[in-house]
């Protein structure tokens, strides 16, 4: 058993056109809990100058896999929000392409005991900050509700491709 | 010991070679613990560009009377290069608010020296990708300020807009003795 934080992998994307989706497979199963720290932008907007991450683990896509709840803010006003049957896990922000350059957010999200046969709870705490408008931070809990343990987990992004020079690391965590 | 692959990059993205975990050193290294022992502001310098992410610990006290801001600027830039988006909770309300073009980033509160005798704001601090330079640099932070019947929990979001790589960070609020700041290197995989 690996003792305390190991990092485990770290992919970046080079490629211009960025990628529709960042994905690590064989997680090894060695560890109590896993921390993710993405920091990313999206290569579209839907519109929206910060748009969401999701996350399907597994591979799964069936609706009643994940659920959320979170809260957050703007600057000016504060939301709540909660997502039951979801079919994939909407944790994180990425700034889209309406956001100026250079400006990528950041996120950390934790796994806790996922490798057991229970439901799998997330939490995230997101930002994105681009000096005037359309900033956000929000603190998410997520679950993961099948009964698999986690060996993958693949990143997607509401609007277009993960854009280059995006990355995502991976750690464990071990017991004492 | 051998070394094995865990995973396949898919196309258009770098990954970083993955070792066998049992030859895997620790994530986390401690870079400079700093204990205040005269009243100032404080410089952590000379940060090396090795490692993927930071992470800052704060436990601040200031030698403001009350309850005041705590802020953080990179790199010695004293410009309006900075701006801030929090989330704020006081035990009744909740508010966000938000500041920008300022000379610093406003990463919580800190409790003032005529509050609740020998405690500590605590600040958490995660600043990803400090060493790449075709970025900006978001960072993430983390207050609680409890003082027993009043105090303050933030999470924030704030912004410097330069794409230098990160090299000394400065508390630029006057902390009183026994106030530490711990900064530590996040490696990536491998």
């Amino acid at each position: 058993m690996p003792k305390g934080m190991l990092p485990i992998y770290t992919q970046t994307v080079t490629a211009a056109g960025g990628v529709a989706s960042i994905t690590f497979n064989n997680i090894p199963q060695t560890f109590t809990d896993l921390v993710i720290m993405p920091s990313f932008r999206a290569t579209l907007n839907g519109g929206v100058v910060v748009t969401n991450a999701n996350i399907i683990v597994n591979g799964d896509t069936t609706s009643t896999a994940y659920s959320i709840t979170g809260f957050g803010g703007n600057g000016s006003s504060l939301y709540s929000e909660r997502a039951a049957t979801q079919n994939t896990l909407r944790l994180g922000f990425l700034v889209s392409s309406l956001g100026t350059a250079n400006y990528f957010s950041t996120n950390t999200i934790t796994v806790g005991d996922y490798t057991s046969t229970k439901v799998k709870p997330w939490v995230a705490e997101t930002c994105t900050e681009n000096n005037g408008t359309a900033n956000w931070t929000g603190l998410y809990a997520g679950a993961f509700r099948l009964p698999n343990p986690i060996t993958r987990i693949a990143f997607t992004s509401d609007a277009g491709n993960i854009a280059q020079n995006s990355t995502v690391t991976l750690y464990g965590i071990g017991k004492a | 010991m051998a070394i094995r692959r865990f995973s396949i990059a898919e196309p258009g993205v770098k990954s970083n070679k993955f070792w066998d975990q049992d030859t895997a050193q620790g994530a986390m290294e401690p870079i400079n613990s700093t204990v205040v022992s005269v009243a100032g502001t404080v410089t952590l310098s000379s940060i090396p560009s090795t490692y993927k992410d930071l992470m800052l610990v704060i436990n601040a006290r200031t030698d403001s009377s009350s309850l005041s801001s705590g802020l953080l600027r990179l790199n010695g830039d004293t410009g309006t290069n900075y701006s801030s988006t929090m989330l704020i909770g006081n035990g009744t309300s909740a508010t966000s608010e938000r500041y920008s073009n300022e000379s610093f980033i406003r990463i919580g509160y800190a409790i003032g020296s005529s509050q609740l005798a020998t405690t500590y704001s605590t600040q958490v601090i995660q600043i990803l990708d400090y060493a790449n330079t075709s970025r900006f640099k978001t960072i993430l932070s983390r207050d609680a300020s409890d003082t027993n019947g009043s105090g303050i929990t933030q999470l924030s979001a704030g912004l410097w807009r330069n794409t230098a790589a990160i090299s000394s960070l400065t508390y630029p609020v006057s902390l009183v003795s026994g106030s530490t700041l711990t900064l530590y290197g996040i490696k990536a995989g491998a």
